[in-house]
């Protein structure tokens, strides 16, 4: 599906790629986990454009990519050329140190108003509906990581519930239990995106509260794709379509 | 978990180098009830040889853990050939979620220990320390309340921090890209988790691709030979994954597979991916495909 008048260029993942790159400060480090090739193309934007100190990790094969050389030559922004996976063994640093990693990005089949999501199973454990790939390190990362962005790439009612059946990444409340309860010093979630729209993380307990809307999109769009009762931030703002010098770094990143 | 087995750790060759076995003979190394493990991640260095080899053995009842996983797991799954896995993520990532494992779950005939990364390194390290636990972070996901057999009793004195008991898996599957006459064995990239699962495991095997008679002087190991007791020299034993240096990831087969098994076509594969030597596998690809690049 293409929109904004892009023509064929740019798909829905495409256009949520540039926007999580926005989201990526300069001078940090990033990880990213399985089925990740819409974070690699947002942390690489965000080295080409505007994060040149930007460094990140891919958890499954071990890259190392950084933005820019000690010279000062970036790094990003083409194709990503051969070079050698050498990064072993990070276990300690992925699922124990605390801050190892200052962004993350994750997703799920379900995510609720809290921030918790779940890869784990639709419906009752033992017999599920729809069985998902599996908790792998989103535990870890949404426990350990500074703070981190959920990216859900369907938005519909089914996705966005009231409660997940199954949490494999805490975000900051369920049943009563808080980040602060739990021990946990880092952010957490601070905001979804979905291909309509952006909700922040506002209020105690922190609460998904919707910020933005891409343009075109309605309140009520979003409420009626939203499982959950949509609450709204004092202003939606109308998020900033792509822009064309976003648009070549994309596609000179995609190799286009 | 069993207690170690020292007297057997004492008795595994030291200074010798591992045996040289065939995917078949692995299968009897271990009891029908034993732990197998398998290592690699869900892109690379996974063992699918050795799953075809499981399958053509006629296997019904394995237990396993393992690592993320793709094909090698998932074609296991789908042939019916494991009844209890361990596992904490199979998934074929942007090509969509893993059919076998979909259908062995959703069908209740496979039981399931829910673990995620936490919870497996902790197991792994408890295990590869003869400890009867370590400690991980609480991260206020489920899986402890799922999988409540994984948290040891043990008071630690900070509620946030829990005791993860011991996995040790009796025999783990690895699968490098070459050894050398030693039985030294060699990963050109990342090795993910392998070195800890060899340590924490009682018997090791490593499938490889080669014996690269100079293969000491290239690059240092990454599995000590005294870590591993077997050695599988198996040209193409990963593919459709990736071996660096020798294949890329098999787009094409990953297709296939997917296609068959999502489309209940497992047999038509099988026939002519599974139930064939691995020599007749290797026959079937592009004879270019396997060859170290230099």
């Amino acid at each position: 599906m293409t929109i904004l008048g892009h023509g064929d260029r740019l798909s829905e993942a495409d256009i949520l790629a540039i926007r999580l790159s926005r989201t990526i400060h300069d001078g940090t480090l990033g990880i990213v986990g399985a089925a990740s090739g819409l974070h690699v193309t947002a942390y690489r934007l965000a080295q080409a454009l505007h994060a040149p100190n930007f460094s990140f990790i891919t958890a499954i094969d071990g890259a190392l990519f950084h933005g820019s050389a000690i010279d000062g030559t970036p790094t990003a922004g083409a194709c990503v050329p051969r070079f050698r996976r050498s990064l072993s063994d990070m276990v300690d640093l992925i699922d124990w140190q605390y801050g190892a990693f200052d962004v993350a990005i994750l997703g799920g089949l379900q995510v609720d108003c809290y921030g918790n999501t779940n890869t784990i199973a639709i419906g009752d454990y033992s017999a599920p509906r729809l069985r998902g790939p599996g908790p792998i390190g989103q535990g870890a990362l949404s426990a350990l990581a500074t703070e981190y962005h959920i990216v859900m790439e369907n938005h519909s009612p089914r996705s966005f519930v009231d409660s997940v059946d199954h949490v494999s990444a805490f975000g900051h409340e369920r049943h009563g239990r808080t980040r602060k309860s739990l021990g946990l010093p880092t952010s957490g979630p601070v905001a979804i995106h979905t291909p309509l729209a952006q909700f922040s993380f506002l209020g105690a307990p922190p609460r998904a509260s919707l910020t933005g809307v891409m343009p075109g999109v309605t309140v009520e769009d979003v409420q009626a794709r939203t499982g959950f009762a949509v609450a709204s931030a004092e202003k939606v703002e109308e998020i900033e379509p792509p822009s064309d010098r976003e648009i070549e770094a994309l596609l000179t990143a995609r190799g286009d | 978990m069993t207690p170690p087995d020292v007297a057997r750790r004492l008795a595994r060759r030291k200074g010798a180098p591992p045996r040289c076995v065939t995917f078949e003979e692995c299968i009897d190394l271990v009891d029908s009830d034993a732990l197998w493990a398998f290592g690699g991640s869900l892109r690379e260095h996974a063992p699918a040889g050795m799953a075809r080899a499981i399958i053509r053995a006629g296997k019904k009842d394995l237990s396993l853990l393992s690592m993320p996983s793709s094909y090698p797991v998932d074609l296991l799954l789908a042939a019916d050939a494991v009844k209890h896995l361990y596992t904490m993520f199979v998934s074929f990532e942007e090509r969509g979620l893993a059919p076998g494992y979909r259908r062995a779950v959703e069908t209740g005939h496979l039981t399931l220990t829910e673990i995620d990364g936490p919870v497996l390194f902790s197991a792994l390290k408890a295990a590869a320390c003869d400890l009867p636990w370590f400690p991980a972070r609480v991260t206020g996901n489920d899986i402890a309340a799922l999988t409540p057999s994984c948290v040891a009793e043990a008071d630690l004195g900070d509620p946030h921090v829990i005791p993860i008991s011991a996995i040790r898996p009796n025999l783990t599957v690895l699968q490098g890209a070459y050894a050398d006459r030693y039985g030294n064995v060699y990963y050109p990239e990342t090795s993910s988790g392998d070195f800890l699962l060899a340590t924490a495991s009682d018997l090791v095997v490593a499938c490889v691709e080669e014996i690269r008679e100079d293969g000491d002087l290239i690059s240092p190991a990454t599995l000590p030979s005294f870590l591993v007791d077997y050695l599988v020299v198996q040209p193409l034993g990963g593919h459709p994954l990736r071996i660096p240096d020798y294949y890329d990831l098999d787009e094409e087969h990953m297709n296939t597979y997917l296609r068959a098994v999502r489309e209940s076509k497992l047999e038509e594969y099988a026939r002519e991916w599974v139930y064939v030597s691995p020599e007749r596998y290797s026959e079937r690809l592009n004879p270019t495909l396997g060859q170290r690049v230099p």
